[in-house]
């Protein structure tokens, strides 16, 4: 009868020692495991992001093959008819100074005014927020008071004063823009957007318009000096 | 009293067990879905590929189409009048970006900091801000033409946060951002070197790094052209104004 109670002890015990090994080897396995997934996912969501980046970055493409396209298309209509030839060509010229910022044009769009009396508080920061945030609702051309933005635009404060293309601006500051009036003021007066910050030292004024002029940049100001053309193979 | 005692033992060994086996059959399904889910990679991986390949392909048949226009337009200025030259028609590209460039100057990476406080991601990681900074700095010192991961800068690129991207000429990209300048070297480098925005930057460990480099390729701008100047009537045209 003792016996028989010992060695059902002993097996007893046998089998809880061996139930909590068990036990602390699944946890950990479990720990690992959850470690794991969390990574899996962390890359799942990195690659998602990818690819819709890629897709996005091909539809542009596709809209440009398409533009090509067409106007290849017109450039076959045309070969042998000398008249139409230079009417084309001379609407590219004139296209290219366009996106250069070599015509003065103009077109419907906002004007964003910045009070004349709080001009010693506008940063370059906050001009350039304003330009960054009328170019994501695609606006196609850009100026602060009278100096045209490019490519290789700055905006810059020194002393109280606001440089833009190496030029002093003088207050009050315009920022204009040939744009969609509706999008644009839209955007620019999105909470949490770029104006709310703004206006927390600023009085900004955000008007539409239907007739902006925008002059062409100084041909002085386009400096390429450093740059080589790589001819196309 | 001592059967009592063993069946108190028994029935917790038994829970334990019971225990036990629930926790193993849930671990198992979690590791079937983790499987899964490294299926649903495999396929997202692809779908990667097939994308860029696809963007790829564009790219080409881009080059190839603006490769036949230059001809032609070419061909044309030639034939048809000499009021256009060709160098005037390269010039004109050189100016508005639409031409790849080469020269000497800067690259620039910026990167989110390695490691950080879940407090405060936002201060770790590169904002549009950031970005919009060093370009503006690049553009102070004299750069002539700008990318940011070869997606050239013109007038009207924005840099716009949204999400774990930044959206660049309407196209998406995601960190380590590239950001290559050409213009006077030295002076770029002596701007960024000293520059508060870079220094801020730094001391928040976001990892920024800066190379004085020679002939840094920049390739031109590549969205839709026609959507640059839809909008835009010119006015006082200086060619007509010519003739």
């Amino acid at each position: 009868m003792k016996a028989k109670k010992i060695s059902r002890n002993i097996s007893i015990s046998i089998v809880c020692v061996i139930l909590g090994l068990a036990l602390s080897w699944q946890f950990q396995s479990i720990r690992n495991d959850a470690k794991v997934l969390n990574l899996e996912s962390q890359k799942k969501d990195d690659l998602i992001v990818k690819i819709l980046n890629e897709q996005k970055n091909n539809e542009n493409l596709r809209v440009k093959l398409g533009e090509l396209q067409v106007q290849l298309g017109k450039f076959e209509s045309a070969r042998g008819n000398s008249d139409e030839n230079l009417k084309l060509l001379a609407d590219e010229i004139q296209k290219l100074k366009t996106v250069a910022g070599l015509t003065n044009v103009k077109g419907r769009g906002v004007l964003v005014t910045f009070k004349k009396e709080d001009s010693l508080n506008v940063e370059d920061d906050d001009l350039l927020f304003v330009l960054n945030e009328l170019r994501a609702t695609d606006a196609q051309a850009l100026a602060i008071n009278e100096q045209r933005i490019i490519d290789t635009s700055e905006v810059r404060v020194a002393g109280g004063y606001i440089m833009v293309n190496g030029r002093h601006v003088v207050p009050p500051y315009v920022v204009k823009a040939i744009v969609d009036p509706d999008n644009a003021v839209n955007a620019l007066n999105m909470i949490g957007g770029a104006l709310e910050r703004i206006r927390l030292f600023i009085d900004v004024k955000v008007e539409k318009s239907d007739d902006i002029e925008i002059p062409k940049i100084s041909e002085e100001l386009i400096r390429i000096d450093k740059l080589k053309q790589i001819e196309n193979k | 009293m001592k059967f009592k005692d063993n069946v108190f033992i028994l029935f917790f060994i038994f829970a334990l067990f019971g225990i036990l086996v629930t926790i193993q059959i849930r671990s198992t399904v979690g590791m079937q879905r983790a499987s899964a889910e490294t299926l649903d990679m495999g396929r997202l991986k692809g779908q990667l590929d097939t994308r860029i390949k696809a963007g790829e392909d564009y790219k080409s048949q881009i080059a190839k189409l603006e490769n036949d226009k230059e001809a032609f337009l070419k061909a044309s200025s030639i034939n048809v009048a000499n009021v256009i030259s060709k160098s005037e028609l390269d010039n004109l590209k050189l100016i508005s970006g639409l031409s790849d460039v080469t020269g000497d100057g800067v690259i620039i990476t910026l990167n989110d900091a390695e490691k950080f406080d879940s407090d405060r991601v936002m201060d770790f990681i590169i904002h549009d801000s950031d970005i919009l900074n060093v370009v503006n700095q690049l553009k102070i010192a004299g750069a002539q033409a700008i990318s940011i991961n070869n997606e050239r800068i013109i007038a009207t690129s924005e840099q716009l946060c949204s999400g774990p991207t930044i959206k660049i000429n309407n196209n998406r990209y995601a960190v380590p951002y590239e950001i290559k300048a050409i213009g006077d070297s030295a002076a770029l480098y002596a701007t960024m070197k000293d520059n508060d925005i870079v220094k801020e930057m730094i001391e928040l460990k976001k990892r920024v790094t800066l190379t004085q480099e020679k002939d840094i390729v920049i390739p031109k701008f590549l969205n839709n052209i026609n959507g640059l100047t839809s909008r835009l009537e010119v006015i006082d045209n200086e060619s007509k104004k010519d003739k």
